[in-house]
């Protein structure tokens, strides 16, 4: 009852809600963006992810509720439980670890080619630009070869999470890009 | 369907029961990796459907389930292999009920349809195609297979008789080699069928040992009185039992059973052994013994944390005849045995009793004690470095709920050692009070300079081996201030 009178609110104030999931390889940083975006303003210190979070985020009259699953290997089977719903997809990759850079490769890809996710936005943070050494974003994208994506919107954004800077560049891509009624 | 096609005119063939068998599902019998994995199933769906519900308590609970799930979280984790292994005994245990009724079923009689012995013939030949496939998966565990591959062999000669039985081929029946389970008796040169051959042999050796003469059932007995042989040394025994299955033992319990009584560790399994060898003393020459399989440990030991496959075979298949075994599983139910292996604790006294069922006829049964395998009181190390720390756990009798622990700490270092702080914590389902510590302060290489009482409450009898306690201890010795923690071992008591 509540939740359909909000509909009709959302219908005429023109307020969106998105499921976002956020994966990606362990200490990529998902957590953090995870609480940056949820506490702007205020230093956030995470440790390991056993399980998940999830926070919602309100951006530009868009309700986005971020689900933050950990992404060390005995979880990542685990993740396919998360995407039934998803309409984004929330990528992060630790931009100086080049030596895991295959290994995000081959996980993204497992993702996005499920079934469930096919229609999901996928936004990659090109995560850590801070830290010396980094790839750029143009290279995360070669790394993980989204250039050969068929039928999909990505979008690859440089992020520095601890400070917060991108992330809701990240989010500003999302929610112009979402379709405006998603499937119900 | 079928009634349609049946009025339409179509003869459909007979179907054999005994055939149509194998295609029920085995509920029964399922392997440790079956288990794992419809667990994980279950698990899965559990995950999403609380991921869709989506209210706070469900992601509180999605959460720990993916603990659970990733593994991180093994406290509530199954031994599916010991649940595997706890399922063959009970196929085990109807092999054996099986063939014991075969056994005492004489010539003539008929097999009813839908009797007892279809149900349990049809449960074994399901059970059969498991039984292979997890002596696949076990392929690692060459002692695992080999059981497994004994269980199987014994089941299928029991599957055998009964179909010849089914026949009223008795002839052809008794042909199979005898012994229901495990050992090698069923399938060895002694094999009784080949008895009569044997008898003509100078050497008594080889002709019977518990099985074999047990189980020489009417047929082959009959034989010999027909062909007038004369029936050396071991005959008599045999001939006692020729008419029945009754075991051989007669002459020799008592003995047994006073040596069973007094044995220091008992683990059930010793005092099934010690009950062995008496009840085969007919035998001629006990060399022929099938000893292939690992048994209870060596008796003063505890034994050691076993395979549990590894109780399959010795769980009561060594017994002179599957008759007297099945007595004894009547009364120490297998599963029950298997569990008390696994958590390989040693037991401190097993009632070994006998129960004189007929005049001259002596079944070994053994009881123990429900929980009471541990005993009542118990002296653990803690910690061993620079401090030491030592548990000493008692129950008292007229507090059934409660575990008494003092720990006690020890300076092993030559310099005084000030501000002991020593926290413990256990598992939510359990209690625990603290009483103030004696002291903070221990004078160098002083023993027990403090000592600390706590009660753990809520723990019923049995458990007391299973409670898990972390510690965690600071202190200082001289200017180095130290910090430790860990697990406390498991206290040892029941």
């Amino acid at each position: 009852m509540g939740g359909s009178v909000s509909k009709i609110m959302g219908k005429i104030f023109g307020t969106k809600e998105m499921r976002i999931l956020m994966l990606g390889l362990d200490a990529a940083g998902k957590t953090t963006i995870l609480y940056k975006l949820k506490l702007t303003n205020q230093d956030v210190t995470t440790i390991p992810t056993v399980g998940f979070n999830v926070e919602s985020v309100t951006y530009k009259n868009v309700k986005f509720n971020v689900w933050d699953v950990g992404g060390q290997d005995k979880i990542r089977p685990l993740w396919r439980h998360y995407y039934s719903g998803t309409q984004g997809l929330i990528f992060v990759v630790d931009s100086s670890d080049t030596n895991r850079m295959e290994e995000a490769r081959s996980e993204l890809h497992k993702i996005i080619n499920d079934r469930e996710m096919k229609d999901a936005l996928l936004l990659v943070f090109a995560n850590k630009q801070d830290v010396p050494g980094h790839m750029s974003p143009e290279d995360v994208t070669q790394a993980l070869q989204l250039t050969k994506l068929k039928d999909k919107l990505w979008y690859v954004a440089p992020s520095v999470a601890t400070e917060g800077t991108g992330i809701f560049e990240g989010l500003a891509w999302l929610s112009n890009n979402v379709k405006t009624q998603p499937q119900k | 369907m079928h009634r349609l096609l049946l009025y339409k005119g179509y003869v459909f063939p007979e179907i054999r029961h005994e055939d149509a068998a194998v295609l029920n599902p085995s509920d029964n019998l399922r392997s440790a990796e079956e288990m794992e994995e419809e667990e994980r199933e279950a698990q899965s769906a559990k995950l999403q459907e609380l991921i869709r519900r989506g209210t706070p308590a469900d992601l509180q609970e999605a959460n720990r389930l993916m603990k659970v799930m990733a593994g991180y979280d093994n406290r509530h984790k199954t031994d599916y292999r010991a649940k595997a292994a706890e399922e063959v005994a009970k196929v085990q245990q109807k092999a054996k009920i099986l063939e014991e009724m075969l056994q005492s079923h004489q010539p003539g009689d008929r097999v009813a349809e839908g009797d007892v012995f279809e149900e349990l013939a049809s449960a074994l030949q399901s059970a059969h195609p498991k039984i292979q496939k997890m002596c696949e998966e076990e392929s690692d565990d060459p002692e695992a297979v080999q059981k497994l591959l004994e269980i199987n062999d014994s089941i299928h000669r029991t599957i055998e008789r009964y179909k010849l039985v089914k026949k009223g081929d008795w002839e052809a029946a008794s042909q199979i080699p005898k012994g229901t389970l495990g050992t090698t008796t069923g399938v060895s040169k002694n094999a009784n069928n080949e008895l009569s051959l044997i008898d003509f042999d100078p050497e008594p050796a080889p002709n019977s040992n518990g099985n074999g003469a047990a189980a020489s059932a009417g047929g082959s007995s009959l034989e010999n009185d027909l062909l007038g042989l004369s029936i050396d040394e071991p005959a008599p025994a045999r001939g006692g039992i020729s008419l029945g299955p009754a075991p051989a033992a007669s002459a020799t319990p008592p003995i047994t059973q006073v040596s069973a009584g007094f044995r220091p560790n008992y683990d059930i399994f010793a005092s099934r052994n010690t009950s062995q060898p008496s009840s085969q003393s007919s035998t001629p020459a006990p060399g022929v013994r099938p000893q292939s399989i690992v048994s209870s440990p060596a008796a003063a030991t505890p034994p050691p944390a076993l395979d549990p496959f590894a109780s399959l075979v010795s769980a009561g298949s060594r017994q002179p005849s599957p008759l007297s075994s099945g007595k004894h599983s009547g009364s120490q139910p297998g599963a029950g045995s298997l569990l008390d292996l696994m958590g390989s604790e040693p037991a401190p006294l097993a009632i070994s009793q006998t129960k004189p069922t007929e005049e001259d006829e002596w079944n070994f049964a053994s009881s123990l004690p429900e929980s009471n395998t541990l005993p009542s009181m118990n002296r653990v190390q803690v910690l061993n470095s620079m401090l030491r720390i030592e548990f000493m756990a008692r129950r008292h009798p007229q507090q059934t709920q409660q575990i008494h622990v003092v720990a006690l700490f020890s300076n092993s270092t030559n310099q005084p050692l000030n501000e002991l702080h020593f926290q413990v914590a256990v598992e939510k389902a359990y209690t625990l009070q603290l009483r103030p510590q004696s002291g903070r302060d221990i004078a160098p290489s002083q023993a027990n300079g403090v000592q600390q009482e706590m009660l753990v409450d809520k723990v019923p009898m049995g458990k007391g081996n299973a409670i898990k306690m972390r510690f965690r201890v600071s202190y200082r010795v001289g200017n180095q201030r130290k910090e430790e923690q860990g697990m406390v071992p498991s206290l040892g008591i029941a």
